[in-house]
């Protein structure tokens, strides 16, 4: 009885995967793109993005991967918007979503503020000069943004599929920074039923990671979970679960500094912004539900494969090559 | 490991559950904003800065020239019109990027109040970070 | 909002259950202190200043009601509630012969849903109360969930209504002209003895909140009302709750996303 509404699940989720994918609406919309929007009447586009938005919703939380890295390559791959505007509009994306998990992840003690907040503060700052160096760039030529995000976009899909996170990372000398900071926590672990001990090593280089994090955040827009998990759990030593809820509460920082940058310089436009944020979170809370039924692994790769397209389609259309149309 | 121990690791702080509660309210509230003027917008109640069948034909451009194109402001300019459809969502918008300001202070308080004074310091430079850029002052302008 | 947090003290033996109930407490916004006995309890008690206590009634050493008495002896303001065991029928009836809420053990969701969340669906409530404004306020925070309220000025009236309705649910204010509040739910009792009721009393009425406390049931003061009745609360703390979990799901940590989505899952 599960198994057949698992494979439902999955057949019924590959198929509108597939719809979108391969043929009408994207291809249309590829089309179009050039066009800036063509003949369509003026609420063709936002309704499109929302329905858009809504299955990536669905999508990044069943795949595992986030909302915010996922918008910025596949609309401006897939939708007539300048690349100025879906980085602003990504990044209020990827603001809201984070700003929406916070309570929750703080209220349970889940997202470590210890954490969250040095490396947030490095992050943010970086983010605010990636997003002013994104649009100086932008503003001399597009191409080189497209280019760059492409070029990125493809190195976080192979990031999604080589690196593997570790549940309970063994650290077995904290290092003085990580001491003075006070950087660890305990959890209890409902598994186990045990209480886990935590705390950090190679701190240092841990915070100069979110230098380039924050930067690479700001310039394109895009949310940075891809690369805060793998820091705070790989490289820090952090536990899984406090990694990605601090990862999460991280990002509503994070992003609110690049966020107000493009804001300020007019790259919000509501026409396209409000569909796009409330479709995702829509999106998001229907992706939960089905998470609790099936959690079909295919999703992820199919994910990461759209991911590596949308990055070398960027790239094509960055370096002018016209190989992909 | 004691119980005693347990409950302290498993239970958030007290700014942090305040941080929270402020967090879910404001977060809310500004997407139900988003989502009311965004009805207002569309529907035409009230008159819009830039008219709704043109902004297809202008968001392939960048920001600069779709800017010149439509005469919109930029930093906090839209707050002056405000009697704009368009420009009545950026309330939503400006809701929602100042949340992590106001959850700041809080924090703020409470490291004082352990005089935590690392963090104290973390969490000044960080309010101070985020005002700046919303202030608008950096890299608004450009053209 | 919560203006102050409220202490809840939970007493029981059995430390699993103790702890499942303390994290959803905490969940819900209260501050958790727990024993494992009915002597911790009162050491805790006598240090500190404690708002609800959630006693079990089976334990070894102490028994519940002994506690519950004692907590009240150190603090007469103490609200308490009674958990019993399985099967623990009699007790079971003792309660329910005096009209409260009753919360069984084995539904400890129901603990939380009797207060937060009544399934109101289809359910027909009864509200009376010789106060107008009020029976009007608090029929307006039913209907903003989706149910319609009967009212009754008093108690004549809502015996008429008890006769030719099926209410599952009996809001009964305590001090009414015509009829005593507890006088009157005997009498829905005795019209429909499957009825649910739950008395309401005004302020001060310390006599009536001895008797009720006494009787080991949930007692509710007109004025907590409104953390009660957080309709929209519900919404936010679920949408809280799904949120987290799709911010966990979209880290890669699905475990955890559907362990909060969905806690009785294993």
């Amino acid at each position: 009885m599960n198994n057949i509404s698992i494979g439902r699940t999955k057949g019924f989720l590959l198929s509108i995967l597939i719809l979108i994918l391969t043929h009408p609406v994207s291809a249309f919309a590829a089309d179009q793109a050039m066009l800036g929007g063509g003949d369509k009447p003026w609420w063709f586009w936002p309704l499109i993005l929302f329905v858009f938005c809504f299955i990536l919703g669905i999508l990044a939380v069943m795949a595992g991967v986030g909302g915010g890295v996922l918008y910025v390559p596949l609309v401006s791959g897939f939708f007539p918007f300048h690349i100025d505007f879906v980085r602003g509009v990504g990044l209020m994306v990827a603001l809201a979503g984070a700003l929406a998990a916070g309570p929750g992840l703080l209220r349970r003690n889940l997202a470590n503020l210890r954490l969250a907040l040095p490396v947030a503060l490095i992050a943010s700052t970086f983010s605010i000069l990636g997003a002013m160096l994104g649009l100086y760039l932008s503003a001399l030529n597009p191409d080189i943004i497209q280019t760059c995000l492409g070029a990125t976009i493809i190195g976080i899909a192979a990031l999604l599929i080589f690196s593997k996170n570790s549940e309970k990372p063994v650290v077995t000398k904290q290092d003085a920074i990580g001491m003075a900071l006070g950087l660890g926590g305990v959890y209890w672990d409902e598994g186990a039923r045990e209480n886990v001990e935590w705390k950090t090593h190679r701190t240092l280089l841990g915070l100069f990671m979110f230098i380039l994090i924050g930067l690479i955040a700001g310039m394109f827009g895009l949310g940075a979970g891809w690369a805060n998990v793998p820091v705070l759990n790989l490289l820090m030593g952090a536990p899984l679960k406090v990694s990605v809820a601090t990862s999460k509460f991280l990002l509503s920082i994070t992003d609110t500094s690049a966020a107000w940058i493009y804001m300020n310089r007019g790259c919000v436009i509501p026409l396209i912004g409000v569909p796009s944020i409330v479709g995702l979170m829509l999106g998001s809370l229907v992706g939960v539900k089905v998470l609790a039924i099936a959690k079909p692994k295919m999703i992820r790769y199919f994910v990461i494969v759209v991911l590596l397209f949308a990055g070398l389609k960027a790239m094509d259309k960055g370096l002018g090559l016209g190989l992909l149309g | 490991m004691s119980e005693a121990t347990r409950n302290a690791a498993s239970r958030p702080s007290k700014e942090q559950v305040i941080y929270a509660n402020i967090l879910v309210m404001g977060v809310w509230s500004g997407i139900a904003i988003l989502f009311i003027t965004y009805f207002i917008y569309l529907s035409g109640i009230m008159p819009t800065y830039v008219e709704i069948t043109e902004i297809p034909k202008l968001w392939g451009l960048g920001v600069n020239e779709y800017l010149e194109h439509t005469h919109s402001p930029h930093g906090w300019g839209w707050v002056a019109l405000l009697g704009n459809g368009d420009f009545l969502n950026y309330i939503g918008f400006a809701l929602l990027a100042l949340m992590t300001v106001v959850c700041y202070l809080v924090l703020l308080k409470g490291y004082f109040a352990k005089k935590d004074w690392i963090y104290a310091a973390i969490a000044v430079l960080e309010i101070v970070v985020l005002s700046v850029a919303a202030s608008g002052l950096l890299g608004s302008g450009g053209h | 909002m919560t203006k102050n947090k409220q202490t809840l003290l939970l007493v029981d033996d059995n430390k699993t259950f103790l702890e499942s109930l303390a994290r959803r407490a905490e969940l819900k916004g209260f501050n958790v202190l727990t024993a494992e006995s009915g002597e911790e309890a009162l050491k805790l008690a006598a240090a500190q200043h404690i708002d609800i206590a959630a006693v079990d009634q089976q334990m070894p050493g102490m028994e519940g009601l002994v506690v519950i008495t004692k907590l009240k002896g150190i603090n007469s303001e103490i609200k308490t509630l009674l958990l019993t065991g399985h099967g623990d029928d009699k007790l079971k009836e003792a309660t329910r012969a005096l009209d409260s809420a009753y919360f069984d053990k084995e539904d400890i969701s129901g603990f939380w849903d009797f207060l937060a969340n009544l399934s109101l669906g289809k359910v027909n409530i009864l509200l009376v109360d010789d106060n107008p404004k009020f029976l009007e306020t608090l029929a307006d925070r039913i209907r903003l969930r989706g149910n319609e309220p009967l009212t009754a000025l008093n108690a004549t009236e809502a015996m008429a209504i008890m006769e030719s309705n099926r209410i599952q649910l009996a809001i009964v204010d305590q001090r009414m002209p015509d009829m005593e509040g507890l006088e009157l739910i005997t009498r829905l009792k005795k019209i429909d003895p499957s009825v649910k009721t739950m008395l309401l009393t005004g302020h001060g009425d310390e006599k009536l909140k001895e008797a009720t406390q006494a009787l080991n049931t949930s007692y509710f003061e007109k004025d907590d009302m409104g953390s009660f009745w957080g309709f929209f609360r519900q919404i936010l703390n679920s949408l809280e709750t799904s949120m987290a979990a799709a911010g966990m799901a979209e880290g890669g940590d699905h475990k955890d996303a559907i362990k909060l989505e969905d806690p009785n899952k294993e």
